[in-house]
């Protein structure tokens, strides 16, 4: 069972905008990042999947269940892109009116409130109002909301926005502690450098459509381009033909007036990661003496960039 | 929905208007009660004339009576349209909501948890604003409540507590339809005109000037708050018993006491209030 489906969901203001037949897939027990300009349609989606807005066409189900079902909604934990609380309840006060909203007993309540505030770094603060609290101590409070009733399924609408660098690395090592307890994440956030190193899957959402969907490393590997440091010597005319790997740059280290003036870089496409060892092989037995191998990868951003840019071709 | 319920009652008695409310309403009973006070010296005074005094005594004292219970309603007005007309609309605003609505709990019962939350404080205010005025008038207007019995005054102060219901119905009803600002005009609109609807209604009864009657009853039907206000009057005066009663026109008397079939209305325009708050909410989008 997949922990998130959508098919053709759509939610368009006066015919226009929103999103548009989104069919999405997210397996259970993923870290999954949503990414998109601005004004694609991120959080129109997230919040037609926590029920904060009606589709206007399609369906999506969580766990199983359509997305209005009350019982499905007991295992979702949402934290909001524009979070606001109560801001005179104290935090400790706040997660047990999430957790009463979840329909927890009291029981059940004082036993997960302190894990929580644990988890989110707050204990100490947890008689403190939340008006008193800095913003990105909000955002953690909001984050202990929606971790209250320990859902399966998780939604985190830019969950890092308000919080300094610690609190950023704090949020993402829960995110893979989660991902450890087998939790469902859904991570709608621009900063590319945090979903890259989270991120299992992704889907990328521009102009109100659905552009990409699947495992990103795959991808960005998939013409995995390799730097090979060989000593010097004439390029032989095949080399490029054999088991499909292309040679696109070399480059004459001598020239950079470096101490290994002996040597020279090459850098080749491979049709995929492990074809790697073949191509040192292959170089190896056209007589090159190999001194370094390295992949060169692309990193999330480079595919985002690529992916909205040849789009809009 | 008892979770919200008792988070909105907590959070409407942490509402400055609320606390202002509160102060607003111990300067009125104070200057009230020393006007009564001054009243009963000058009425005391006139008992040697002889004559008109009876007659003197409750003409003002239904109009002082009347008085006192009107402004009393007015501040119950001003506070349930104030404290509720953004229960809704604001909290979609701020984002407040977002994160309850995403829970496993119905729309519907966060509608109707506001509801009773507001309602249950609203209501106990109004019992404490009424029980102030009338016991003002027991030290010091007493005669004009000698036909008043104790389920009379039990009748009247329910009467009273309900009129910020359908206040706070009007409001939820807009405040789950548009933004607060919009919800905030169209609800003391709708109150105002409820207001000159029952004056023209009152003076059209002094007249007999059927179709200002007519316009009152109109107004009523669109926004009952008056006219339960001035069932609460007649009650209180005794009007039916009340050899006096046409002696109790006024602005802030009845001369047309509300029929039971208007309760009645009243009661359904509530629960209309609420099921269309309901229906908005749920449909809205946020």
């Amino acid at each position: 069972m997949l922990a998130i489906e959508t098919h053709e969901l759509t939610k368009t203001y006066q015919g226009i905008g929103g999103c548009q037949g989104i069919s999405l897939a997210v397996p259970q027990g993923s870290i999954f990042g949503l990414l998109g300009p601005n004004g694609a349609g991120k959080s129109t989606l997230v919040k037609m999947l926590v029920g904060l807005l009606h589709p206007t066409a399609g369906e999506a189900k969580i766990l199983g269940k359509p997305i209005g079902d009350v019982t499905a909604r007991k295992r979702v934990g949402f934290l909001p892109e524009n979070f606001a609380y109560h801001d005179w309840l104290t935090g400790k006060d706040l997660l047990r009116f999430h957790a009463s909203l979840y329909g927890l007993g009291k029981s059940e309540a004082i036993q997960r409130i302190p894990q929580v505030l644990t988890r989110i770094g707050l204990k100490d603060q947890r008689g403190k109002k939340i008006g008193d609290y800095s913003k990105g101590m909000q955002q953690r409070i909001g984050l202990g909301c929606a971790l209250v009733a320990d859902p399966d399924v998780l939604f985190l609408d830019e969950p890092t926005s308000a919080l300094d660098p610690i609190g950023r690395k704090d949020v993402r090592d829960l995110l893979v502690a989660l991902k450890a307890e087998g939790k469902t994440v859904f991570i709608n956030s621009h900063l590319l450098s945090e979903l890259e190193t989270v991120c299992d899957q992704i889907a990328i959402i521009k102009e109100s459509r659905l552009i990409f969907q699947g495992d990103w490393r795959e991808i960005v590997n998939k013409g995995t381009r390799v730097k090979v440091i060989t000593g010097k010597q004439p390029l032989p005319q095949e080399i490029n033909a054999s088991g499909g790997f292309n040679l696109v740059s070399h480059r004459d280290l001598s020239s950079t007036g470096e101490s290994n003036s002996k040597l020279q870089e090459l850098i080749f496409t491979c049709p995929a990661g492990n074809s790697i060892p073949l191509l040192v092989e292959h170089l190896v037995q056209k007589g090159f003496q190999i001194h370094e191998v390295t992949p060169i990868t692309d990193s999330l951003e480079t595919m985002f960039f690529q992916y909205i840019s040849n789009s809009t071709e | 929905m008892l979770n919200i319920a008792r988070l909105t009652f907590m959070e409407v008695s942490r509402k400055k208007i609320f606390m202002v409310t509160i102060v607003l309403s111990l300067i009125f009973l104070l200057l009230y009660g020393v006007t009564l006070e001054r009243a009963a010296e000058d009425m005391s005074r006139m008992k040697d004339m002889g004559g008109q005094q009876m007659i003197i005594h409750q003409v003002i004292g239904s109009q002082l009576l009347g008085l006192g219970l009107y402004f009393a309603s007015m501040l119950l007005a001003l506070l349930s349209l104030m404290a509720s007309v953004g229960s809704v609309a604001s909290e979609i605003e701020s984002g407040l909501l977002h994160a309850i609505v995403s829970k496993p709990i119905k729309r519907s019962d966060i509608v109707l948890g506001k509801y009773f939350g507001y309602g249950l404080m609203l209501s106990s205010y109004a019992l404490v604003l009424f029980s102030g005025v009338m016991a003002i008038n027991y030290l010091y207007n007493a005669n004009v409540l000698s036909l008043l019995t104790g389920p009379l005054l039990v009748y009247g102060a329910l009467l009273f507590a309900l009129q910020p219901l359908i206040l706070l119905g009007v409001a939820m009803v807009f405040s789950t339809l548009t933004r607060t600002l919009t919800a905030g005009i169209i609800s003391f609109t709708l109150y105002g005109l409820g207001m000159v609807g029952g004056f023209f209604e009152q003076i059209g009864g002094m007249i007999s000037k059927s179709s200002l009657v007519n316009i009152g009853i109109f107004t009523s039907l669109v926004i009952p708050s008056d006219a339960l206000f001035r069932k609460v009057v007649s009650i209180i005066n005794g009007n039916q018993d009340n050899p006096f009663s046409a002696l109790t026109a006024g602005p802030f008397g009845s001369t047309v006491p509300p029929s039971n079939a208007m309760l009645v209305y009243t009661g359904i325009y509530i629960l209309g209030c609420i099921l269309l708050s309901i229906y908005n909410f749920k449909k809205r989008d946020l």
